[in-house]
């Protein structure tokens, strides 16, 4: 693997793993989503 | 950076990179827009038929529209399309951002972004990503594309629903707009027509009714449809009718988001895995695996008590299996036929898709209105998954139109 090769996967693994554990952080932050959810097609 | 061993070359990378962002874009926005139904219709007054009919609405008109807009894309590039429905997905977000009348919700969220969607979603994205792989890394390049869309469904849903909150859903929607205009820019990084592809030098000059003409009569490619709408059906209906499942039988609402979390978690690892896979064995094979193991997953899921752990585990089996059938079957119709139609191909097959989508968001509710409960519908979708694998036994790969 060329050395560009290695730094583009090193980056990508990063803003990867950056992506994901916002990701995370923006779920546990939205724990009624699924009432908005159930509201808007299953209003039983 | 030279294309060596496992490596990918680097226009290709280049490529991966735009296509993944907007996929990621694309149907992380589009992920989200049922949560704009409550706000919406509260403020105008609507009956929850209105905004349900727009999204109705746009399903099909993507359905339908898809086969056209990907032999557009197969013909003028997928470029200018990408670009152009980038264009249009944003100025439909912008007038959904200000419509007070059903008619305009219904151009803006169904006709509009119908539109848009078909020119920015996985058929013509994977289809041009299909073109620029070479055949032994196709799937894996699909299979990185697929889980870029799968993950701006991740991150795109709380996002939305946060924005949603802070600054009203009319701000929310300039916003998202915002967003989806980078889908222009992004466009130039995809390649050029099929006609543009180094290896259409070799390829037959077969014209575009020939090849459809083909299709036509290859079973295998039917049969591969037919399993298409499968995925369609059962994917719509645990999508939109498990939240009211789990409310009958009981659970919160933290519940329920966390399972919506596991599901879009780990279907960003299935479509990942798919395309790996799918350059290792068998697709057909793998496609019979994955609509035999959601059938058992269900049944598993129905026959134990019902706990947290079990709704859990089912988000993550579900998730693995959720969009994992995209990466699969796009690379088999490009296997069949090549990828000089493969956008107006992959379109008709993702048409079957959407018809399975319409009767398993549709019948869910109607059996859910006659009996007050889904069994009908869990049964339909247990038989549907051993459709599935029947309808695969019958898909080979093998090339009908050769690339070169």
């Amino acid at each position: 693997m060329t050395h560009n090769a290695l730094l583009l996967k090193t980056i990508m693994t990063f803003i990867i793993a950056a992506l994901l554990v916002l990701s995370i952080i923006l779920w546990k932050q939205t724990p009624d989503l699924f009432e908005y959810f159930n509201q808007a097609f299953c209003a039983h | 950076m030279t294309k060596t061993g496992n490596q990918f070359s680097q226009p290709l990378i280049y490529m991966l990179i735009g296509s993944a962002i907007i996929l990621a874009l694309s149907l992380g926005v589009r992920h989200g827009f049922g949560l704009y139904l409550v706000p919406m219709s509260h403020e105008f007054g609507w009956g929850q038929h209105v905004f349900s009919l727009a999204i109705a609405m746009q399903n099909l008109i993507w359905g339908v529209v898809q086969p056209f807009t990907g032999a557009i894309a197969d013909k003028y590039g997928s470029k200018i399309v990408v670009a152009i429905g980038g264009l249009l997905y944003t100025l439909g977000l912008l007038l959904m951002a200000f419509s007070s009348s059903i008619l305009i919700l219904n151009l803006s969220l169904g006709l509009i972004i119908g539109l848009a969607l078909s020119a920015t979603s996985f058929t013509v994205l994977l289809s041009a990503v299909g073109r620029a792989a070479p055949p032994e890394k196709r799937s894996m390049a699909m299979g990185i594309a697929s889980a870029a869309g799968s993950f701006g469904q991740f991150i795109m849903l709380p996002s939305t629903l946060l924005l949603l909150k802070t600054v009203g859903w009319s701000a929310a929607l300039m916003v998202s707009a915002l967003l989806i205009a980078l889908i222009i820019p992004l466009a130039l990084m995809l390649k050029g027509s099929s006609n543009q592809t180094p290896k259409a030098i070799a390829q037959p000059q077969l014209t575009f009714k020939q090849v459809l003409n083909i299709a036509r009569k290859h079973k295998p490619f039917w049969w591969l449809a037919l399993g298409f709408l499968v995925c369609g059906f059962q994917v719509v209906f645990l999508g939109v009718h498990l939240p009211g499942y789990l409310i009958d039988h009981g659970f919160d609402a933290a519940t329920g988001t966390v399972f919506l979390a596991l599901v879009g978690l780990f279907n960003v690892v299935g479509t990942y895995g798919a395309g790996w896979l799918g350059d290792r064995f068998s697709k057909p094979k793998l496609l019979m695996a994955l609509y035999g193991s959601r059938g058992i997953a269900i049944i598993a899921f129905l026959l134990l008590p019902l706990s947290t752990y079990t709704v859990y585990a089912f988000g993550v089996i579900m998730g693995l299996l959720w969009l994992s059938t995209v990466p699969l079957t796009n690379g088999i119709v490009a296997n069949m036929f090549g990828v000089k139609y493969l956008s107006m191909l992959s379109g008709i097959v993702f048409f079957t898709h959407q018809v399975g989508s319409f009767f398993g968001g549709w019948l869910g509710g109607v059996n859910h209105d006659l009996t007050g409960n889904y069994n009908a519908i869990w049964l339909c979708s247990i038989a549907l998954s051993i459709l599935g694998v029947i309808v695969h036994f019958f898909v080979n790969e093998e090339a009908v139109i050769h690339d070169a």
